[in-house]
C-alpha cells in the first residue's frame, strides 16, 4: 500500500501507461495528477489521456495535462520547471517513470529532490517488447539542462553508457562524444529478449579499443548504482565523466542517484525522432520504490 | 591497440605526443598557411587529418619535437591547439536564456576555453618566463580575471588553474535551479582573449609572437558562439593572432557574424578541403599517401629500404593478366589509329586495359585479387584514415596468426597479397552491411525512410558502375559522377540524401572546374571501398557519369535501376583538371 | 532571354501595392516589366556589339546592379516606399542604355530609349526626366568640370503626385553601378585569345581579378583581389608575369582609392548609406593556380581624417603593398615551394 499526493507522468499509446496507472490509482490516496504528453505524439496518445482523464474525474482527483516536445526541449524544461517549483503543499510526489523519456526523468527528479517532498518512483514492466524495432532515427545526443556537472579541462571524456536494446546507438554516442575511454553496462539477463537484442550485439564491442563492458542489473535493488559506481570510479577525478542509459529505464534512477552523489559528472541524454507505435505489449510486474 | 602496428588510424588524440611527432607528414599544399597570420577554415569529415594537423603544430607537440632534436622552439608564430568537442560545449543552459544572455554565456565559456589552451600550452615551453619578474606579470594577469592568481605556482600554470575556477564559477552559477540564472562576471573576447595575448606580449621572449588559436572540431560550437568566433575573424588585426578554424564539411557552421554581416572567403579567410581527389601517383594525395606509409614503415623499424609497393605488394598472377590486357589492347589500339599518335594510343590503353580485364574475366570466377599499395591509395578516396584502416588490420591478421604459432617478436617484411585481398573484401562486404542494415540507427538525421533510400541509392549505382564495366564503349571505368538537370521537384530531397551519405562517409565530393565559363561543379565519389565485394574496379578512370536528378531520386526513392547508354553520359576529364 | 526576377523587384512591387492598393499597384509594375521587357530584348543585348571591347553593360550587368542595390539597403528598403523604389529599379535598368550610342557620354543618351520604350501616349515626362537626370549622375563629369554629379541632381523630385528622393537614388544606383565589378563582366577565353585591344586589356584583367561584396552587418564593402600568374619552367616569375603583375596591381591600387571615394561620396549623398563605414581590402596571390603565402595584412580604408594628412596612395595604408615588396614576397614564396 502506498500513500502519495501528487502523482506524475508522462502519456503514452503503450499498454502498461493506462493499465499502470489503473494499478497505481486503485492502490492509492492520489490528489493530483500531473500528466505531461508530447506534441509529436498528442493523436496517438489521446485516448489513453482521455481514459486518464476520467479514472480522474471519478475518484475526484485533480488532473492537469501539459503539453511538452521533444523538439523544444528548453520550452519543455520551462513548463515542467514552472509546474514543479509551484509545488508548495505536496508531501508526496510519485513519478511513473514507465513512459518517461530519461531526460524529463532526470529533470523532474532533479526539480522535486528536496528535503520537504517524499519521492517515490514506479515503474511498470511490459510483457513484451516489439522483436522488430522499438527507436530509431537518432537526433544529436545532448547534455540535460542543470545535469551537465562541472567541467575539467585538459582532460579527456569518460563515456557510460548503459545499454539497452537500440545497441547501434552507443556508436553514436561515441562518435559525438569521442571518449577516451568507453564504459559499456550490458544488462544481464535473459528476460525480455534481452540475451538476442542486446548481450549477443554487445559483444560487438568486446574488442574495440578503449571500450571497457560490464554487466549491470536495473532490476536489482539498487538498479545497478554499486556496480556501476565500482567501474566509474578511477575515472572521476581525472576525466569529464559523462553517463546515458539506453536500457531499462530503472537504470535512469541509478544513473540519477549518481549524479547526485558526484555532481561533477553529467548526464546525456540520445533522443530518438521515431518511436514504434508497437513498442511493447501488456504489463507485468511493478516497481515502486523511495528516491 | 599494438603499439607496434604500423598503421594505427586512431583519432589523433589518442596517438600521443610521440606518435604525433613521428608519424606526421605535412601536406604543402595547406601546412604552410597553418604557420601563418591568415584566418585559416581546414575542411574535412573525419579522418581526412584534420586534428593531426593541428595538434602536430601545436606548441606542446613541437616542443616535443624540438627536444627530440635537440634544437630549440621557434616563436614567432605560436599555434595553440583548443579542442572544442569537450562537454563544456556541448551545455545547453544558455537555450533558456534569452538570445542577449545566451550569446554572453556561450562567449564567456568559449573566451574561457580559449583563455586555459593558452596557458596551458605556454607553459609546456621551458623557460618561458625566465629572467623577468612574475610578480609583476602575475599581477598584470590577475586583472583579467576575478581570481588571485596563485603566487607558488608558474605564473602559467597557475593561469590555466585560474581559468579553469573561473569555468567551474559561472557552471556553478548555471547549473543552479532557476531558468533564468545568470553568470554576471563574463568575459569577451576582447576583455579575456586579447587582453591576456597582450600580456603576454610582454614576456620579452613572446614580443613579437603571433598567436594562431586552433579551434578544433569548431562545428559543435553553439549558434552564439559561431556568430562571435565570426565576428572575430572579420574583425581581427592579424598581427597578434589568427584562426584556424576545423570543421566537417556538412555540418560547416554558417558565416554570419554577430553584427549580422557576413565574413567572407578568400578576404577573411581562406578555406582549405582536406579530402583530395586522387588522380593518380602523381598527384598531390598520391605523394602524401606514398609519404605517410613510408614514414610509418621506417618509424617503427618494419623497413627502411622497402617502398610502399614492395611492402604491398601485387597479386602476381594479376600482374601477369593485367599486361596481358595491356598487351591486347595495344595491338587494338595500334590497328585502330594507324596514323595516330602516341598519345592516343597511351590514352586508348588507360582506358581499356583494366576494363578489359575485368570484362573478360568468368562470372564463375572468384572476385579480383584486390592488392598493391596503387590498389589502398585508390580505395583510400582520398581519406587518410581510409588508407590506414584496411593496412592496419592486414598488419594485425598476420601478427596474429604468428603469434598463434609461437612467434614472439614476429616480424613482418610484407603483407603478401592474399591477406591484403582478404582484408580488402572484409573491410569492403562490412561497408555494404553498415549501409544495408539502416543508417538510421547510427546517423543523426536520418529516418528510416532515408536510410532504406540511401541503400537503394548505393545499390543502384553499384549496377551502374558494375554495367558500365562491363559494357560501356567509351568510359567503362567511371566511378564517380555528377549531377544535372537539377531543377527538379525532388532534388532538395535528394540533396539532403547526399548530405546524409556524406555524413556517413560514404560519398565524398569535390568541387571542379566545369568545362563551361570556368564555372565550378560537384562532382561526387562513393567511398571506393565499397567497390570490391561488387567486382568492380576500384582504380576507376579520371572521366565522371552525368546523371539526370531524376533517375537518381527515382533509384533512391523507388528502386528504379538508373538508365545505361553503351555510349552516352560520361564527361572525359584532363589528367590533372580537378583543383582543390 | 530569360530574366530572372530579382529580389529587389519582387519587393518594389510588394511596396506599389502596399501604397497604391491591389490594382493600382499592379499597374504601376506593370510599367516596369514593359519597359524591361523592351531592354532585355532589343536593348541591353546590343551593347556588347556596339562596345566589344569593354566589359559587360549588358543583362548580366542590370542584374548585378539590381542585387548590389538590394545589399546595400539591407532592412533600410523599408525606409523607401514603392514609388521610389520603382524609380530605383527603373533607373538601373535604363542607367548604361546609351552605351548603345557608344561609350562617350553615354550617361546622357538615356532620353531617346527612353522615348522608344514608352512610345506615344505611353510615354511619362516626371518618369523621363527622373531617369535621364539619374542616370547622367552614375558617371563622367558635372558642369563644372568636376566628379560630383550628384550635387547637380534636385535632392526631391516626384511622380505620380508622390515626392521621390531623387539625389539618394542616384546615389544608390551610382554606387551600386561602381560595386558591380567582378569576372562577371568579362570572358577568360576572350583575355586568353588576347581578343581584347590593348587599351581595354586592363579593365578585363581587372574584372577577372575582383570580387565584391557587400556586408552591410559588418559596416564595409570587401573587396578581394586574385592575382593569378604562371610560373616559368625553372620556378621563378618571369619578367613579362612580374611586369604584368605590377601593371594590375598599380591599377588596382588606384581603383581601390576610387572606390572608397565611391563609398565615402554616396554616404554623403544617401542616409540609407550610412552603414558603410569602411572598406576592406584583401589580396590573393596564385601562381600555376596555387595559393602562395605571402602573410599580408587586409587594409581597411575608414573615413577617418588626421588634421593636415593629404589624400593617401594605397601603399600608404601599408606600406606592405609597395610593388617591389609584394615582387620580392613572391619570390620569396617561389623559392619555400621549390625547396620542397
Amino acid at each position: 500500500m502506498m500513500n502519495s499526493n501528487l502523482f506524475i507522468t508522462v502519456a503514452s499509446w503503450e499498454d502498461r501507461f493506462l493499465l499502470g496507472f489503473k494499478r497505481i490509482i486503485k492502490k492509492s490516496n492520489l490528489t493530483d495528477v500531473q500528466m505531461y504528453y508530447f506534441e509529436e505524439y498528442a493523436e496517438r496518445t489521446v485516448e489513453h489521456r482521455e481514459a486518464v482523464k476520467e479514472l480522474c474525474k471519478k475518484k475526484n482527483i485533480h488532473n492537469t495535462n501539459y503539453q511538452i516536445s521533444f523538439k523544444n526541449s528548453a520550452e519543455s524544461w520551462k513548463t515542467i520547471y514552472n509546474n514543479i517549483t509551484g509545488l508548495t503543499k505536496v508531501a508526496n510526489v510519485t513519478v511513473d517513470i514507465t513512459t518517461m523519456p530519461r531526460e524529463i526523468i532526470w529533470t523532474i527528479l532533479s526539480q522535486i529532490d528536496t528535503n520537504y517532498v517524499k519521492v517515490s518512483y514506479v515503474y511498470h514492466k511490459p510483457e513484451r517488447y516489439d522483436e522488430e524495432w522499438l527507436t530509431r532515427d537518432p537526433a544529436k545526443p545532448r547534455l540535460v539542462y542543470k545535469l551537465a556537472g562541472m567541467t575539467k579541462l585538459g582532460v579527456p571524456t569518460c563515456l557510460l553508457i548503459l545499454t539497452g536494446y537500440d545497441v547501434d546507438r552507443v556508436q553514436q554516442l561515441i562518435n559525438f562524444f569521442e571518449p577516451s575511454t568507453t564504459l559499456l553496462g550490458v544488462q544481464k539477463g535473459k528476460q525480455l529478449n534481452n540475451l538476442k537484442c542486446n548481450i549477443e550485439k554487445s559483444k560487438k564491442y568486446e574488442k574495440e579499443p578503449g571500450i571497457v563492458l560490464f554487466n549491470v542489473d536495473a532490476y536489482c535493488t539498487d538498479h545497478g548504482f554499486a556496480e556501476i559506481e565500482k567501474h566509474i570510479e578511477p575515472y572521476i577525478n581525472t576525466t569529464n565523466l559523462v553517463m546515458s542509459s539506453l536500457g531499462p529505464k530503472l537504470s535512469a534512477i541509478a544513473l540519477y542517484r549518481l549524479n547526485r552523489k558526484y555532481p561533477d559528472t553529467a548526464l546525456a541524454y540520445a533522443p530518438s525522432r521515431e518511436f514504434n507505435p508497437e513498442y511493447s505489449h501488456g504489463i507485468g510486474g511493478t516497481y515502486i520504490n523511495s528516491l | 591497440m599494438d603499439y607496434n602496428n604500423p598503421f594505427e588510424y586512431a583519432s589523433a588524440f589518442k596517438l600521443g605526443a610521440d606518435k604525433i611527432v613521428d608519424f606526421y607528414v605535412p601536406d604543402y599544399n595547406y601546412s604552410r598557411f597553418i604557420r601563418s597570420r591568415r584566418n585559416i577554415f581546414l575542411v574535412g569529415e573525419r579522418g581526412c587529418g584534420k586534428s593531426m594537423t593541428l595538434l602536430y603544430n601545436s606548441v606542446p607537440i613541437q616542443q616535443k619535437k624540438v627536444e627530440k632534436e635537440s634544437s630549440k622552439l621557434k616563436l614567432d608564430i605560436l599555434c595553440v591547439h583548443i579542442p572544442c568537442n569537450t562537454p563544456l560545449m556541448y551545455r545547453r543552459e544558455y537555450q533558456l536564456l534569452n538570445d542577449f544572455k545566451a550569446s554572453i554565456i556561450s562567449e564567456h565559456f568559449l573566451v574561457l576555453k580559449i583563455m586555459f589552451d593558452i596557458a596551458d600550452s605556454l607553459s609546456k615551453i621551458p623557460n618561458l618566463t625566465k629572467g623577468i619578474d612574475e610578480s609583476e606579470l602575475r599581477k598584470e594577469l590577475g586583472f583579467l580575471l576575478p581570481i588571485k592568481l596563485p603566487s607558488r605556482k608558474p605564473v602559467l600554470d597557475g593561469l590555466a588553474i585560474c581559468c579553469q575556477k573561473a569555468i567551474n564559477d559561472a557552471e556553478k552559477v548555471i547549473n543552479a535551479k532557476g531558468p533564468n540564472v545568470f553568470y554576471e562576471n563574463a568575459l569577451s573576447f576582447s576583455s579575456g582573449v586579447l587582453s591576456l595575448l597582450i600580456c603576454l606580449r610582454e614576456i620579452p621572449k613572446l614580443a613579437d609572437s603571433h598567436f594562431a588559436l586552433m579551434l578544433d572540431d569548431a562545428q559543435v560550437l553553439n549558434k552564439h558562439q559561431i556568430k562571435v568566433l565570426n565576428s572575430w575573424i572579420a574583425y581581427r588585426d592579424n598581427s597578434l593572432f589568427s584562426f584556424k578554424i576545423a570543421t566537417t564539411k556538412v555540418d560547416r557552421p554558417p558565416l554570419h557574424t554577430a553584427s549580422g554581416g557576413e565574413i567572407f572567403e578568400g578576404h577573411d579567410f581562406t578555406s582549405i578541403d582536406m579530402e583530395q581527389p586522387y588522380q593518380n601517383r602523381l598527384s598531390d594525395f598520391g605523394k602524401l599517401a606514398r609519404d605517410i606509409i613510408r614514414l610509418r614503415l621506417k618509424k617503427t623499424g618494419i623497413s627502411i629500404l622497402k617502398t610502399p609497393e614492395e611492402f604491398f605488394p601485387v597479386n602476381p598472377q594479376f600482374e601477369k593478366d593485367m599486361k596481358k590486357c595491356e598487351d591486347s589492347v595495344r595491338k587494338e589500339a595500334r590497328k585502330k589509329f594507324i596514323n595516330g599518335t602516341q598519345k592516343q594510343i597511351t590514352d586508348y590503353v588507360y582506358k581499356y586495359a583494366r576494363a578489359k580485364y575485368f570484362r573478360d574475366r568468368s562470372k564463375r570466377a572468384n572476385l579480383p585479387p584486390y592488392s598493391g599499395f596503387e590498389t589502398l591509395v585508390h580505395l583510400s578516396t582520398g581519406v587518410i584514415r581510409n588508407l590506414l584502416e584496411p593496412p592496419y588490420w592486414m598488419y594485425d591478421k598476420i601478427i596474429s596468426e604468428k603469434r598463434s604459432k609461437g612467434e614472439e617478436n614476429p616480424m613482418i617484411d610484407e603483407i603478401p597479397n592474399s591477406v591484403q585481398t582478404e582484408i580488402i573484401l572484409d573491410r569492403s562486404e562490412k561497408k555494404w552491411a553498415f549501409i544495408n542494415k539502416g543508417l538510421d540507427e547510427t546517423i543523426e538525421k536520418c529516418s528510416r525512410e532515408q536510410a532504406k533510400q540511401l541503400e537503394n541509392l548505393f545499390e543502384n549505382l553499384a549496377i551502374l558502375f558494375k554495367t558500365r564495366l562491363l559494357k560501356h564503349k567509351s568510359e567503362p571505368r567511371a566511378i564517380s559522377f555528377t549531377i544535372s538537370e537539377t531543377r527538379f521537384e525532388h532534388y532538395p530531397k535528394l540533396e539532403k540524401l547526399l548530405i546524409l551519405a556524406q555524413k556517413a562517409m560514404l560519398l565524398n565530393t569535390y568541387t571542379s572546374s566545369a568545362k563551361d565559363l570556368g564555372k565550378r561543379e560537384t562532382y561526387y565519389v562513393p567511398n571506393r571501398i565499397l567497390w570490391p565485394i561488387r567486382g568492380l574496379d576500384p582504380v576507376g578512370q579520371h572521366a565522371r557519369v552525368s546523371i539526370k536528378a531524376v533517375h537518381l531520386w527515382a533509384a533512391a526513392s523507388e528502386n528504379k535501376k538508373i538508365p545505361f547508354s553503351k555510349s552516352e553520359n560520361t564527361e572525359e576529364r584532363g589528367l590533372f583538371n580537378d583543383e582543390q | 532571354m530569360v530574366w530572372n526576377t530579382r529580389e529587389i523587384e519582387d519587393i518594389t512591387k510588394q511596396m506599389l501595392i502596399e501604397e497604391r492598393g491591389g490594382a493600382g499597384g499592379d499597374e504601376k509594375f506593370g510599367l516596369y516589366t514593359t519597359a524591361r521587357k523592351h531592354l532585355i530584348e532589343e536593348i541591353l543585348p546590343e551593347i556588347k556589339r556596339i562596345l566589344p571591347e569593354h566589359t559587360d553593360h549588358g543583362i548580366p550587368h542590370i542584374e548585378n546592379v539590381l542585387d548590389n542595390a538590394r545589399k546595400l539597403l539591407g532592412d533600410d528598403v523599408k525606409n523607401l516606399d514603392g514609388t521610389n523604389l520603382y524609380c530605383l529599379i527603373l533607373s538601373i535598368l535604363f542607367h548604361d542604355v546609351g552605351n548603345i550610342f557608344g561609350r562617350r557620354k553615354h550617361q546622357h543618351n538615356v532620353e531617346e530609349i527612353y522615348k522608344f520604350v514608352r512610345p506615344g501616349i505611353m510615354w511619362k515626362p516626371d518618369e523621363n526626366k527622373i531617369i535621364s537626370e539619374v542616370a547622367a549622375a552614375h558617371c563622367g563629369e558635372a558642369t563644372d568640370g568636376t566628379k560630383n554629379t550628384l550635387k547637380e541632381i534636385p535632392e526631391s523630385g516626384h511622380m505620380d503626385g508622390q515626392p521621390v528622393k531623387l539625389r539618394e537614388i542616384a546615389a544608390i544606383l551610382r554606387f551600386a553601378d561602381e560595386l558591380a565589378e567582378g569576372p562577371q563582366r568579362t570572358s577568360r577565353f576572350m583575355q586568353k585569345q588576347h581578343k581584347y585591344r590593348a587599351s581595354n586589356k586592363i579593365f578585363h584583367e581587372y574584372a577577372q581579378a575582383t570580387n565584391i561584396c557587400i556586408d552591410r552587418g559588418n559596416e564595409r564593402i570587401v573587396a578581394t583581389y586574385s592575382i593569378l600568374f604562371e610560373i616559368g619552367r625553372n620556378g621563378k616569375l618571369t619578367k613579362k608575369n612580374e611586369k604584368s603583375i605590377l601593371n594590375l596591381l598599380a591599377f588596382i591600387y588606384k581603383r581601390i582609392i576610387k572606390l572608397n571615394q565611391e563609398r565615402q561620396y554616396a554616404r554623403h549623398y544617401c542616409n540609407l548609406l550610412s552603414p558603410f563605414k569602411k572598406t576592406s581590402v584583401a589580396f590573393n596571390f596564385y601562381a600555376d593556380r596555387k595559393l602562395l603565402n605571402l602573410d599580408l595584412d587586409e587594409v581597411e580604408l575608414t573615413d577617418l581624417v588626421v588634421p593636415e594628412d593629404t589624400q593617401k596612395q594605397f601603399t600608404e595604408y601599408n606600406s606592405e603593398y609597395e610593388l617591389n615588396n609584394i615582387i620580392k614576397k613572391i619570390g620569396k614564396s617561389l623559392l619555400k615551394h621549390r625547396g620542397r
